[in-house]
């Protein structure tokens, strides 16, 4: 059953792109893909690709991928290990959403970091107290590694 | 508060007894009211120091309820509420498991909110009316965009939105949920399913699961009933020569068994059978399953109340309904003046209603606690510690010597001092032969060591006789899991009625509850500063312990003719250990209740 919802994902994304993200397996299997962003223009992360893997568990739909960076990313709900703090990711996850809603969730968690529910405190504590120079940080880390 | 109007308002039971269990307590009656059970089957009164003189019990009121009545009580809310907004059932269930079950504050939102938006806020559609057919056969082009299924397929949908999915991916959507409240799985939806609706899902998959099962009934006897292969019949003729004839009799034994069954132990099977009935009902119809979760969510709202039985698989409740005593008005003062709230559910599983771990009388929920980690923290360690270290005289730090000389350095104060004698190293005079076993100093220092080290061997002691209940406690229980079999056997070799042979069943029964009593107390007793009192307590306890001995040892013969030759001695040994239990656990919160024994320095 998840199969044929995998496959049928996979041929909607190659129909209809969603602009700014690609995703695909990886290699035969089909439970395991590779996706990229491209960095939001109006982020700090504009210009950098970044690159995500993403496992969907054999009972998809009904539980959610487990989507992770694998490009290093300078952001206050995302870690070192590339671990993504997103809800839709944990308890609101639905079985009506897709791999490209979710990659436009991520995309548009880049524009607007939430840094009341951080994952990386230090960088929610910069993001909010000193926005330029964690502006600075993603750009500089966005260059280092993302581009 | 809330709470208590509610009951008072459906149940007015609850305000009868209440106002009878108040003429009740100068008798002290052990008069059980209705169902309503007292903490402590042992009622003991006495005089309390809060109290100007005059007896008085104080005694924890609770009720064991199943969620069937909880959720009744729950509906018979929802009527309440609708009875006033005029608004179905349905919507007022949504609504109430959104306010937390706050029925006022509901109220007085709706009628000081404008009703439109607090219903768009709850998850309402704009309507209350469930529509009909919502499970229905979809055309032939439908996608089901969970599981990319084409159609034609039945699917199911809200009342009040157009979010079409197979009614297979709806009810693996519904079950996978934690909470009663489960949306549209569409993420732009904002409704909830409400009960109305799931019921048709539920019909509709119940009557699904039906036929299938019919079907697949069929095909058995379908296949059964067909024309044997060659082989079939040879395995047919040849399965009685090649097995035993023993198996043959096991079989028939078997089917005896379970005819007798039917005649015995009729009432343990019977309840066993109702609960696993329930459990299965409960997860096979989606409508079961929700309500389930509404009373398990809102018990766990309202866990000042109501306890789920912590026994395994138990899904049976405590309803708490306060106290025969005007001096104390909650658990955690009760708890706080030594009283243990134990209580027991509809299966018969006995635990403490402060601390939700089984039956620990006549130890207090502190004592357990600090026993529990004590036990952890020291039993291996200290053993250990006893075995192979000293202390550091100076220091106390414990040192284990690994080789070498007898001249010793603390590595953490760097006092050097003697092996053997304890003593300080200057006055050897760098002599490796000790000499000085008689120095007073060094006398003095191994005198220290061992009043530092009684403590440990105090606490080795009582852990000794804690832990031999314990596994005493696990044979018994052990062996009551064989008991119903054994019990079967007494019945059919005396011809005796199932309630004749009970006295088996509740010879265990009591046997357990001692053992129980037994390695608590002495976990509470190492927690005593040695008195008169402590004496006592312990005359009390080893008066006990042969009790318990006495009857234990009756369940040593095991010939069944002997068992049944043996009753008049299991009833009156079970009975002596009743009476002498009731009497021990009476003592003991006597003690600890009037304060008359004093905690050592042990129990923080």
């Amino acid at each position: 059953m998840s199969l044929k919802r995998i496959n049928k994902e996979l041929s909607d994304l190659g129909r209809d792109p969603p602009s700014s993200c690609s995703a695909g397996p990886v290699g035969d299997d089909l439970y395991h893909w590779q996706a990229s962003i491209m960095g939001p223009p109006d982020s700090p992360y504009a210009g950098g690709v970044f690159f995500l893997s993403i496992h969907f568990p054999t009972d998809y739909p009904f539980k959610p991928p487990k989507i992770s960076f694998q490009t290093k990313i300078y952001h206050p709900n995302i870690n070192s290990n590339g671990n993504i703090c997103l809800d839709i990711l944990k308890d609101q996850w639905s079985p009506a959403l897709t791999i490209s809603k979710v990659l436009l969730s991520i995309c548009s968690l880049l524009t607007d970091a939430n840094p009341d529910d951080p994952l990386v405190p230090e960088i929610a504590h910069i993001y909010k107290t000193d926005r330029a120079k964690y502006e600075a940080t993603a750009k500089e880390w966005t260059k280092k590694f993302a581009i | 508060m809330s709470d208590y109007e509610f009951e008072y308002e459906t149940e007015d039971e609850y305000s009868n007894l209440e106002s009878e269990a108040d003429s009740l307590d100068d008798l002290d009656s052990e008069d059980e009211i209705g169902d309503v059970l007292r903490a402590d089957s042992v009622h003991y009164s006495f005089k309390n120091k809060q109290t100007a003189g005059g007896l008085c019990t104080h005694r924890m009121r609770y009720k064991p309820v199943e969620a069937d009545e909880i959720e009744a009580q729950l509906k018979a809310r929802v009527a309440n509420v609708d009875t006033i907004l005029q608004l179905g059932a349905d919507d007022c269930t949504v609504l109430l498991l959104k306010y937390g079950w706050n029925d006022q504050k509901l109220l007085e939102d709706y009628t000081t909110q404008e009703p439109e938006s607090l219903r768009r806020e709850c998850g309402l559609g704009p309507e209350s009316r469930v529509r009909a057919r919502l499970v229905r056969e979809s055309e032939p082009q439908f996608l089901c965009q969970i599981c990319c299924s084409d159609g034609p397929l039945y699917t199911f949908q809200l009342s009040w939105c157009d979010h079409r999915y197979c009614v297979d991916c709806y009810v693996r959507y519904i079950r996978g949920g934690q909470s009663a409240l489960v949306k549209c799985p569409d993420t732009s939806c904002a409704l909830y399913v409400r009960p109305g609706e799931l019921e048709q899902l539920s019909t509709f998959e119940e009557q699904r699961v039906r036929q299938q099962e019919e079907h697949e009934n069929q095909l058995r006897k379908q296949s059964v009933s067909g024309p044997l292969t060659s082989e079939e019949i040879m395995a047919k003729y040849q399965k009685p020569l090649v097995d035993s004839s023993d198996e043959e009799l096991d079989e028939d034994q078997e089917s005896d068994e379970s005819a007798e069954d039917a005649l015995f132990n009729f009432h343990e099977r019977h309840i066993k059978q109702q609960r696993l009935e329930k459990q299965n009902q409960r997860n096979k119809i989606l409508l079961r399953r929700y309500w389930y979760t509404v009373v398990v969510q809102y018990t766990k709202k309202h866990f000042k109340t109501f306890k789920n039985c912590p026994a395994i698989d138990c899904e049976c409740f405590i309803e708490y309904l306060g106290f025969d005593s005007d001096v104390i008005t909650s658990v955690e003062e009760y708890v706080a003046h030594k009283y243990i709230p134990i209580v027991q559910c509809s299966n018969g599983h006995r635990f403490c209603y402060a601390c939700l771990s089984e039956d620990h009388a006549p130890a207090t929920c502190t004592v357990v606690q600090t026993w529990i980690k004590t036990c952890a923290d020291e039993t291996e360690t200290s053993h250990w510690i006893t075995a192979n270290t000293k202390d550091c005289p100076k220091c106390s730090s414990p040192i284990e010597k690994n080789g070498g000389c007898n001249h010793m350095t603390c590595g953490e104060c760097h006092y050097q001092f003697c092996w053997i004698c304890l003593g300080d190293w200057s006055r050897h005079k760098n002599n490796y032969v000790c000499t000085s076993f008689n120095d007073e100093e060094s006398k003095k220092e191994r005198e220290k060591q061992e009043t530092s080290r009684v403590s440990l061997k105090r606490y080795l002691f009582y852990f000794d006789l804690f832990e031999i209940h314990r596994v005493s406690l696990k044979k018994d229980t052990e062996f009551l899991a064989k008991l119903e079999h054994r019990v079967q056997e007494i019945q059919q070799r005396a011809k005796v009625s199932w309630i004749e042979a009970h006295f088996y069943r509740e010879s265990i029964d009591i046997l357990l509850r001692c053992r129980i009593t037994l390695m608590w107390s002495y976990a509470l007793m190492f927690y005593f500063k040695s008195s008169a009192e402590k004496g006592f307590l312990e005359r009390t306890q080893s008066n006990l312990s042969n009790h318990v001995e006495a009857l234990s040892k009756l369940f040593e013969i095991t010939p069944t003719e002997k068992v049944i030759k043996e009753k008049e001695a299991f009833l009156t040994k079970s009975n002596a250990l009743k009476s002498c239990h009731e009497k021990c656990i009476e003592k003991f919160m006597e003690s600890l209740v009037l304060g008359r024994i004093s905690f050592t320095s042990e129990l923080k």
